[in-house]
């Protein structure tokens, strides 16, 4: 009951006309960051924090968080309308959602893209509210071989991501794997493969790099095979708000994903060094395990476009529940709101709850009245959006290309990441080409720093033992998962033979 | 009437014209009484949001309030590489009165274990500001209640106690160095992506200790999650009086985290005196000092050129004795 109190509290300061207006204009800004390639969460609230240090602390934080959900609805928009993703969690918001887009329904995978971020939200939120300086603690509990472990379950799943042909998955796969040792080693702090390149010595690029694999290696398909194009312009005619509600088999599909999605991505956001990015990979992954017809996904299920965005924005609210209870960023954006709650002279922490009720809950509560205005604007949005679909494709591939290089160069002001995009597109287009898939590549390339930082930290916690990662509960049971699903194919085709084994033999 | 009235403005005005012309033509404005003709952009090596990139925006501020230079200061963040991306970018900059980089105590480090050619000293040095403190952290519950009790602990246990810091050949890394030559002990030193991963670490019990800036630190130390079992200070922190340095513990341990200016390779003279002038004004001021200082924990510093070109020669030489003890430099 203190909990409801305490919430009425936070809505009677969430509700105040200002905080109301700060956070939906906080939101509104978060979604054309996001929307806006290599502007994402970390630069729109470092960029906005020095602009609130004359503002209410309050209502400060409430806009600057909208900022950070906001994000996470706006990156789902470049996503699926041109197939770039707006911030790094939407790149597998792209996967799905733009082939929705080729298919005629751009307007359908936005709609359901804002209203499984608005449920991953809410949901994300209710959680925060009902147990988030509980699981903060809980969080905790996930050191580096937990985080090994996690990471080789999610890559033994790329199996899953493989496509057709499960030779070419694998070298994607690895290549992934090998163009995240690039950079210096953050134990040994030498550098890796960097041919002498300062510029590499942060590792590959992973914005720009996106940005060309999925942007400007789609312009590069339009040029060269505009053939197989032809046709398909202006595949969406219908612009009004009603043909853009999915239909009830889309929602039966993706009701339970988004639940799904939501609690695992609540639960990556809280831990520590994991943030929506992570979030949204592995609830895809899972989709694509638990999924009755996985072999849909990728190429314009509607399910996959839920299951990355709740998992996403559930994630971006997660980050709170480590910040708030213990002061701990879990994610980069929650590491500058951190510098600005200290500028504010609130710390963070255990006793923030008891000290700063009305700030705590106040921003908790402007959470939900900030998702659902957000929600809200984006949706009404979606007829104007799909206009973008309306412009001729002569016109819209050099836009694309320009998007690409502003995009690129913005994430680090560097005119080396304009090389990395246009390599990267090059290397998207033979991919496509020679279908490779292109999400193995992907996925390995975001996980593969952290599987081997993690992997290593774990054996120096060790001493040199790998039992670590055995005798730990949590990352046992993961290992055990690991296993067992790797087995499985080789399992059921085992199963299938013997079963029709005896049938042969009856028929002799 | 009118005519001549007419006339006599335009004589008037051909004689102001004139007058004008010789103003500017007899002054003869060297660079050095114009400077700066033009805004000055301050290279913050770091992302938004660290610890770099809030004193840039600090600096920048209070000069613009308070007027300290006729002309602005923009921030340009360019992160990567431990600061070395931004770093290589300015030192291309040879001469230029218009461009300024921070410069922090891992920006001194890296390039010695990198063996990279762009070294802190490759710049103009301008000025330090402040420095930052090092705390070694414990679990309120642990076993350890001083650094004692540490050393005890590691005499036994050689090479088995975990210490927990942000980075490889970094501060955090340093003062484990400092630490374990100073106590003739082995730690176990593992590194972390950022100040947010080690205190998790610690908390979740995946290390046994953990560096941390007091700044970093200040809410878990509020709540009672941690405790510090020494600051690497030479004496006690103004904010932190019941803190013991290791020292006063008998060891004789000092690090401290510079946090500083230098200007492009080669900067003029004249711009590096109008610089360091207006920054000595920013950290006289009572905002610089509350707002800055305060908050942050950090012990205000102002070093001039030339005593910062001292602190950052010295530096390099403690440090690569330092890294060079721990197997960080390559040969």
């Amino acid at each position: 009951m203190e909990i409801w109190n305490y919430l009425l509290l936070g809505f009677g300061q969430a509700l105040q006309p200002v905080n109301v207006l700060f956070a939906f204009l906080g939101g509104l800004m978060g979604v054309i960051v996001g929307a806006l390639p290599g502007l994402g969460s970390v630069a729109g609230v470092a960029l906005l924090l020095p602009l609130t240090f004359k503002m209410n602390p309050a209502t400060a934080i409430i806009m600057l968080a909208a900022l950070y959900y906001g994000n996470m609805f706006g990156g789902s928009i470049s996503a699926i309308l041109i197939n770039i993703p707006g911030d790094s969690p939407g790149v597998m918001t792209a996967l799905d959602g733009n082939q929705l887009a080729k298919q005629g329904r751009a307007g359908q995978a936005l709609f359901m893209a804002f209203s499984a971020s608005f449920c991953g939200g809410l949901i994300g939120i209710i959680i925060l509210t009902l147990m988030g300086p509980l699981l903060a603690f809980f969080g905790l509990k996930f050191g580096p071989p937990e985080f090994a472990s996690l990471i080789v379950l999610a890559l033994t799943s790329i199996g899953w991501l493989l496509g057709d042909n499960p030779v070419k998955g694998v070298i994607a796969g690895a290549v992934g794997l090998l163009l995240a040792t690039i950079g210096v080693d953050m134990i040994q702090g030498q550098p890796r493969f960097t041919f002498g390149l300062v510029n590499l010595s942060a590792g590959v690029p992973f914005i720009p790099f996106v940005i060309g694999l999925f942007g400007l290696s789609q312009v590069l398909l339009m040029q060269a095979h505009s053939e197989e194009f032809a046709g398909k312009e202006n595949p969406y005619q219908k612009l009004s708000l009603s043909s853009s509600f999915p239909t009830p088999a889309d929602w039966a599909r993706s009701a339970w994903t988004i639940v799904r999605s939501a609690f695992l991505g609540f639960y990556i956001g809280l831990l520590p060094g994991s943030g929506a990015t992570t979030a949204a990979f592995l609830s895809y992954i899972a989709e694509k395990r638990l999924n009755r017809n996985p072999e849909r996904l990728g190429k314009g299920a509607i399910e996959g476009v839920a299951a990355s965005e709740a998992a996403n924005n559930a994630a971006s609210i997660g980050a709170f529940a480590p910040l708030l209870s213990l002061g701990i960023p879990g994610s980069g954006t929650t590491a500058i709101l951190l510098g600005g709650l200290m500028m504010w002279g609130l710390t963070p922490g255990p006793l923030l709850f008891k000290e700063e009720p009305q700030f705590v809950w106040g921003l908790i509560a402007s959470m939900y009245v900030g998702n659902l205005l957000v929600a809200i604007t984006c949706i009404l949005a979606i007829p104007f959006l799909v206009y973008v679909l309306k412009v001729p494709r002569s016109v819209l591939a050099p836009i694309i290309v320009v998007i690409c290089l502003l995009g690129a160069y913005s994430v680090n002001n560097s005119v080396f990441d304009l090389w990395v995009m246009i390599f990267a597109g090059l290397l998207g287009y033979f991919m496509n080409r020679f279908s490779f898939p292109i999400p193995a590549l992907v996925l390995s390339l975001v996980l593969g720093p952290r599987l081997q930082t993690s992997i290593r930290q774990s054996f120096m916690m060790s001493h040199g033992s790998a039992l670590i990662f055995l005798n730990r509960p949590i990352s046992l049971s993961l290992l055990l998962i690991a296993f067992i699903l790797t087995l499985l194919p080789a399992l059921s085709a085992w199963q299938k033979k013997r079963r029709s084994a005896p049938a042969a033999e009856a028929t002799r | 009437m009118t005519k001549r009235l007419f006339s006599l403005v335009a004589v008037l005005m051909v004689l102001l014209i004139v007058a004008g012309c010789a103003g500017g033509g007899s002054q003869q404005a060297t660079p050095e009484a114009k400077y700066p003709e033009k805004p000055i952009t301050y290279v913050v090596p770091w992302g938004a949001g660290g610890g770099s990139d809030v004193m840039a925006r600090m600096v920048v501020d209070i000069i613009q309030q308070n007027k300290f230079l006729p002309q602005p200061v923009v921030v340009v963040n360019k992160p990567g590489g431990s600061g070395a991306i931004g770093m290589n970018e300015v030192a291309q900059k040879k001469g230029d009165p218009y461009t300024i980089i921070g410069i922090v105590s891992g920006q001194i480090s890296t390039p010695i274990t990198t063996n990279a050619p762009v070294k802190a000293s490759t710049f103009k040095p301008i000025a330090a500001l402040a420095l930052d403190e090092f705390f070694l952290l414990a679990k309120p519950d642990s076993q350890f209640k001083s650094l004692k009790d540490v050393v005890d602990y590691a005499k036994a246990n050689p090479g088995k106690l975990t210490i927990g810091g942000t980075g490889t050949g970094s501060e955090d890394h340093m003062c484990t160095g400092l630490f374990q030559k100073a106590a003739g002990i082995k730690l176990e030193y593992i590194p972390f992506d950022g100040g947010g991963e080690t205190i998790s670490a610690l908390l979740g019990g995946h290390v046994q200790l953990a560096w941390a800036n007091p700044s970093e630190c200040a809410s878990q130390l509020k709540g009672g999650l941690v405790k510090v079992l020494g600051v690497m200070a030479p004496e006690r922190l103004k904010a932190y009086p019941d803190i013991p340095t290791f020292r006063e513990q008998g060891y004789d341990a000092v690090f401290r985290q510079i946090r500083a200016i230098s200007g492009a390779p080669d900067m003029p003279d004249y711009a590096v005196k109008k610089i360091a002038e207006a920054l000595k004004k920013v950290t006289e001021t009572e905002r610089w000092q509350k707002d800055y200082i305060e908050k942050n924990a950090l012990t205000s510093q102002y070093l001039g050129p030339e005593e910062y070109a001292k602190a950052i020669a010295e530096a390099e030489k403690q440090y690569t004795e330092i890294l060079t003890d721990l197997g960080l430099v390559k040969k």
